[in-house]
């Protein structure tokens, strides 16, 4: 992994209003204990990773519209710490922690990233998701 | 004994010649039918042609049908309509209807849909200390059941989590790109000086924004 590293966030379809992405997509909830899943884009593709977050197992079976991402650089620019956290037949799994910031702060953070993604663009999108 | 109602949603019929509607709510199985009043039948007009764009409409009338559950089949009789509104798209309570219907396990198994006592309250709650002159929030639910209500404006970004157990929600506004944040407040929503207090920074964050 290196500063431009892509990380990839599944867009939960909760998440979506209007076709937008919201900033809950990168605000972690009480269950993330202040970390955030992605998925190191040095390891696999953004394809392959909506595959297995919503593939049946391995795959996670969960729900997502698409994916997106931000480099690594713009978390740490953020005072967020980016690292892996590989699990079995998970090798990808990285944490962006955010357990550092103020809630103030960790809002300002989730809003900043979801902005830079947005900017970038979806990254990957199935056509009937 | 007849009751006063309040329902959003989508007119799906207009009879023009028997000046009668039929109703989808929000939530809710049935649809509501009710004569349509003189003076509103532009209002149905507009909201029915809108309806290609999901134009939602509030009406407040009286019905005389006071059963608990009607036949799904069967649309609620409005005896008469009192007002109509057509709806903005961003209409908090509207959008607070919407999530009437999700279920705990919303996020992926995980996530606590918001009480309906919560959604009522809240709902009155924005009708009465939410001024008509400043913009309407985008509203989503919170992993923990609650409201999360948010504006851009310019660059500003302002942010209230309401958690509707408590009536209290979590106010913050920053610049963005500028890795500060201006405010952060606890604000007691059942007191109308906090609706004050933040249509006030809303006002305050349009004139800054420009």
């Amino acid at each position: 992994m290196n500063p431009d590293t892509l990380l990839y966030r599944m867009v939960s379809p909760s998440f979506m209003k209007d076709g937008n992405p919201t900033s809950q997509v990168f605000k972690p909830t009480r269950k993330d204990n202040g970390r955030l899943s992605v998925y190191d884009g040095d390891q696999i593709s953004p394809r392959d990773a909506y595959e297995h977050y919503t593939g049946s197992p391995p795959g996670l079976g969960q729900n997502a519209v698409g994916v997106l991402a931000v480099t690594v650089a713009e978390c740490e620019s953020l005072d967020l710490i980016v690292s892996p956290d590989p699990l079995p037949e998970f090798p990808e799994h990285t944490l962006i922690d955010f357990s550092a910031l103020s809630r103030g702060m960790l809002k300002y953070a989730a809003d900043e990233l979801r902005v830079i993604a947005n900017a970038r663009g979806w990254q990957y999108r199935p056509n009937n998701p | 004994m007849a009751k006063k109602i309040a329902i959003r949603g989508e007119i799906t019929e207009l009879d023009q010649a028997a000046m009668t509607f039929k109703m989808q709510p929000i939530h809710g199985p049935n649809k509501v039918s009710g004569p349509i009043p003189d003076r509103y039948c532009d209002a149905f007009r507009k909201a029915f042609n809108g309806n290609k764009d999901r134009a939602r409409i509030l009406i407040e009338g009286v019905t005389e049908d006071v059963r608990k559950h009607i036949p799904q089949d069967r649309p609620l009789a409005l005896k008469s309509v009192e007002r109509v509104s057509i709806l903005h798209p961003l209409d908090v309570p509207a959008r607070l209807d919407e999530l009437r219907s999700m279920q705990d396990g919303w996020l992926d198994g995980d996530g606590i849909a918001p009480p309906h006592s919560g959604l009522d309250w809240l709902s009155e709650a924005f009708r009465r200390g939410y001024p008509a002159d400043i913009p309407l929030p985008y509203t989503y639910p919170t992993f923990d059941g609650g409201i999360q209500c948010e504006w851009s404006i310019g660059r500003f970004y302002i942010e209230i989590e309401i958690d509707l157990d408590a009536r209290k929600a979590e106010w913050i506004r920053f610049k963005r790109r500028t890795k500060v944040f201006e405010e952060e407040e606890i604000l007691n929503l059942d007191a109308p000086s906090a609706w004050a207090w933040m249509a006030d920074k809303i006002r305050e964050t349009l004139e800054r924004a420009g």
